[in-house]
């Protein structure tokens, strides 16, 4: 658990780094006319940001394509090996506290889909939701070798929960989200196995930054640390280790 | 063994604050292409030690030279490519069996090839690069060998400069390198000379 | 401004090591007996059998198989894949006592074991090795550290029937598991090689590549890394490096000499009592050699009386070119991977070797050990107690590689 605590604390120090640049703005303009601009601009502007949670005007929408980048256990590929997939997200607020939200992603061999609802609250500064996806997983590799005719499918509910503080120029939101497996069924060639069902596989958290990079054109960044007894990254591998693994993500996206 | 990297964190954490409260660069702040040259002597540490040769130190010394490209657009952000060429450790050493008296002259190289990503505010620019190294071995024991592979690591950097003319700026800066998979951690003090090659 | 933090956060997090590692297993190299005077083979080898898990079998499982492997009693659990090993002595009051450990070996857990047999039990029967014949039912009491908990916790096993004696061979795949097994010996090691009859293996495989010199090696990767060697210079590919050189400035991860084939084949003919050994080539180069190596060594052990089997692996159409071009190639006995209707082309092939994933194939491995050459048939590499389950339910294997021996070994015998 050591990675995650570091990386709460990490999220933590940001905020709280936040706090001081914040007061230094405060300074310059009254309390109240911040306040109404921040009112004014809160829904145009968030409108801007995937991850972070503040609430979205009705009938707009945000969406991202980039790439993320995870490192595959060691121990279980026995050498340090970088799996690259596609993201595309996409958000759109329904009311002025719910949004719709869904994720693919894909290297050709797993993609995973994933719509949900979130509540968003908060104002300006920090901001929160709460919301809940069910993801839907599918794989499949024929390349001979250990990946001769695998294939795999599974169904999880998704709860997930989100902070997140809008800076000046960047957008930081801090994600906490489970994985509770409904269905999951693997095959190797003739062979069937069911494996877990109605436990948690695996815990996540995601730091994200959301910011301009160069002219209007946005980005996010950040990483994910996903805590998993299976990661579904290496779904083609048969997991032998009863050892729950910590898998890092990276990604990087445009806003479309 | 994580102290130093920790520390690292902290000062970008400090560094991002202070800059957070510098207002971005407007959309009329032309556009950078920039280029760094930078040198200098590099202690590296073993942090599992180093079995073999026997009784070697796991501290050593060599040098690096780096090379960075990157692409500055109107806002903090600057991003390009990394690499250049470190020596870790050369050295002539005995080693007590019965195949052989004579000496062995062994030595490590890398060259880091990585994505850069810096911050620039003002004169202070601090970044990191990720990706990985390519490292070589050169074993002379009777006859030379000669070998290298490719593994996973990081470089943090964090450089003052001074503007000497409109395009050069000459720096001091630390740069970090760990190699994970190895567990080499390296420090190298370097003079880091910036240039611009295109603004537009 | 942002995107730096986040990577760097990201590079802390990604190389402080502890991430990805597994668990390291706190098991001794050896185990200590405790005092009083040694159990004889024949005595030991009574113990061997199935037993009933009365006790502590939320822990262990309905079944435990036990081993006398080289003076030690060892258990085995499939289901739950826990290995047990123990070193025993007789007290005076003739009861047999044992203290070791038991290793659940997918997590790493382990703690310390404590049997006894009393006299009433077998402990009697044990003492009398030879001089007593008869079949006691034996009983064996005994505590172990709670995995689950502080304290102890009893165990009572009591043994059901004896061995099924037919011949099957329980193969350890890298001398005996992966350097990832935590079992506190390299892999492709002669220390490997020695663990593994304690692991419940009659037979291994191991790996073989090639020096810059031409010799052949125990190793598995292509390449030197941090996984299979402590080093500071030797890294990359193995065939940039001769013998001298690697040995000079290297050790395998838990310390020991990389060995070279013929080192390990006469290891295993003068120092275990394994029945089979596979070779499984990495590289086509350097096939001739390995075959000098094994036909040297099948003499070396025809001279000392030593049943042992020796085949060489054909896992590529590379390396079955470079077989056939060998010119000892008739003079030794093959295993080949790839499809089954190619083994009669090949004439000293002996054995099939499928991957796993291509299903139980209970026809085609009939057909092969039924039909003209009495093929044997050893699917590789099953680590999955239910995959396992399948396949020495669904079809006669001769063999099944794994890098749980343990477990293939609790799971055959209890069937």
């Amino acid at each position: 658990m050591r990675p995650i605590l570091t990386a709460f604390a990490s999220g933590l120090l940001l905020l709280w780094s936040s706090g001081i640049v914040r007061a230094q703005f405060s300074s310059a303009a009254s309390q109240s006319d911040h306040l109404a601009l921040a009112k004014k601009d809160l829904l145009a502007d968030s409108s801007r940001y995937f991850y972070n949670p503040r609430p979205l005007m009705p009938g707009t929408a945000v969406m991202n394509l980039g790439i993320s980048l995870s490192l595959l256990p060691e121990p279980l590929v026995e050498q340090e090996i970088p799996a690259p997939a596609i993201d595309f997200q996409y958000k759109r607020g329904l009311t002025n506290s719910l949004s719709f939200y869904a994720t693919v992603s894909t290297n050709y061999f797993t993609n995973v889909l994933m719509p949900g609802i979130q509540y968003n609250g908060g104002d300006d500064g920090l901001s929160y939701a709460i919301g809940n996806g069910i993801a839907f997983f599918a794989g499949y590799i024929d390349l001979g070798g250990e990946f001769d005719r695998n294939s795999a499918a599974a169904i999880a509910d998704v709860p997930i929960l989100r902070v997140g503080h809008h800076f000046e120029q960047v957008a930081v939101s801090l994600s906490l989200a489970c994985t509770y497996v409904l269905y999951a069924d693997t095959h190797i060639g003739s062979l069937e196995d069911k494996g877990i069902k109605y436990k948690v596989d695996d815990v996540w958290l995601t730091l994200a930054f959301e910011q301009p990079f160069y002219g209007q054109t946005r980005i996010s960044t950040g990483m994910s640390l996903t805590y998993s007894r299976t990661p579904y990254q290496i779904w083609m591998l048969y997991n032998v280790f009863d050892q729950y693994l910590v898998i890092p993500e990276f990604f990087f996206s445009f806003q479309l | 063994m994580r102290a130093i990297p920790s520390a690292v964190l902290i000062l970008l954490c400090t560094c991002a604050s202070r800059a957070n409260a510098q207002d971005a660069r407007s959309g009329t702040v032309p556009y950078h292409v920039e280029a760094h040259i930078e040198l200098g002597p590099m202690a590296s540490d073993f942090l599992r030690g180093r079995p073999l040769p026997q009784g070697a130190s796991r501290t050593t010394m060599g040098y690096d030279a780096i090379v960075r490209l990157m692409w500055h657009p109107d806002h903090l952000l600057a991003v390009g490519l990394l690499s250049g060429y470190q020596l870790l450790v050369a050295e002539n050493y005995v080693v007590p069996d019965s195949l052989s008296s004579g000496s062995v002259h062994a030595s490590l190289h890398a060259m880091p090839v990585m994505f850069d990503v810096s911050m620039q505010v003002r004169s202070l620019e601090v970044g990191v690069g990720l990706g990985g190294y390519i490292l070589t071995t050169m074993l002379d024991d009777l006859t030379t060998a000669r070998a290298s592979r490719f593994e996973l690591g990081t470089i943090f950097h964090a450089a003052y400069h001074w503007r000497l003319q409109d395009h050069l700026s000459l720096g001091a800066e630390a740069l970090v390198s760990y190699m994970a998979y190895r567990g080499i951690l390296a420090i190298a003090p370097q003079l880091d000379i910036e240039y611009d090659l295109l603004t537009y | 401004m942002r995107l730096i933090l986040a990577l760097a956060l990201g590079s802390v997090l990604l190389n402080s090591g502890c991430m990805t590692e597994l668990l390291s297993a706190d098991m001794p190299l050896r185990v200590a007996r405790p005092a009083g005077d040694p159990i004889d083979s024949a005595g030991g080898a009574k113990l061997a059998g199935v037993y009933s898990v009365v006790q502590g079998e939320d822990i262990f499982g309905s079944k435990l198989v036990a081993l006398w492997v080289r003076g030690e009693l060892c258990l085995y659990s499939g289901s739950e894949v826990i290995f047990v090993e123990t070193a025993g002595s007789m007290a005076a009051d003739t009861s047999a006592r044992f203290n070791g450990y038991y290793r659940f070996v997918r997590s790493a857990m382990t703690g310390s074991i404590s049997l006894t047999i009393l006299p009433d039990e077998g402990g009697r029967s044990v003492g009398a090795g030879l001089r007593n014949r008869d079949s006691a039912t034996f009983t064996i009491r005994g505590t172990f550290d709670n995995p689950n908990g502080d304290g102890s916790r009893d165990i009572v096993l009591v043994r059901t029937r004896a061995l099924d004696t037919a011949k099957f061979y329980i193969m350890g795949n890298c001398a005996g598991g992966r350097n990832s097994e935590r079992l506190g010996r390299s892999e492709n090691s002669l220390e490997m090689t020695r663990f593994s009859e304690y692991l419940g293996c009659n037979a291994v495989e191991v790996d073989l590549h090639v020096t810059q010199d031409d010799t052949v090696i125990l190793m598995h990767d292509d390449q030197f890394s941090p996984r299979t060697v402590e080093t500071t210079y030797i890294l990359g590919d193995v065939s940039s490096f001769t013998l001298r050189q690697i040995r000079r400035n290297s050790r395998l991860i838990h310390g020991e000499v990389l060995p070279t084939l013929s080192e390990f084949l006469t290891f295993v003919i003068d120092s275990t009592n394994l029945q089979l050994v596979w070779l499984d080539p990495k590289v086509s180069r350097g096939v001739d050699k390995a075959l000098e190596a094994q036909k040297n060594a099948i003499d070396y052990a025809r001279r000392k009386g030593r049943s042992l089997r020796i085949i060489f692996g054909l896992p590529s159409p590379e390396i079955l070119d470079a077989f056939r071009r060998a010119p000892l190639a008739d003079s030794v006995e093959a295993l080949y991977e790839l499809l089954p209707e190619n083994l009669a082309s090949i004439k000293s092939c002996r054995a099939w070797g499928p991957r796993w994933t291509r299903g139980t194939q209970g026809a085609t491995v009939a057909g092969l050990q039924n039909g003209p050459h009495h093929y044997w048939v050893f699917p590789w590499t099953i680590d999955s107690p239910d995959y396992m389950t399948q396949f020495l339910n669904d079809a006669h294997y001769d063999g099944i590689l794994s890098n749980y021996p343990s477990m293939l070994t609790g799971l055959y015998y209890a069937r």
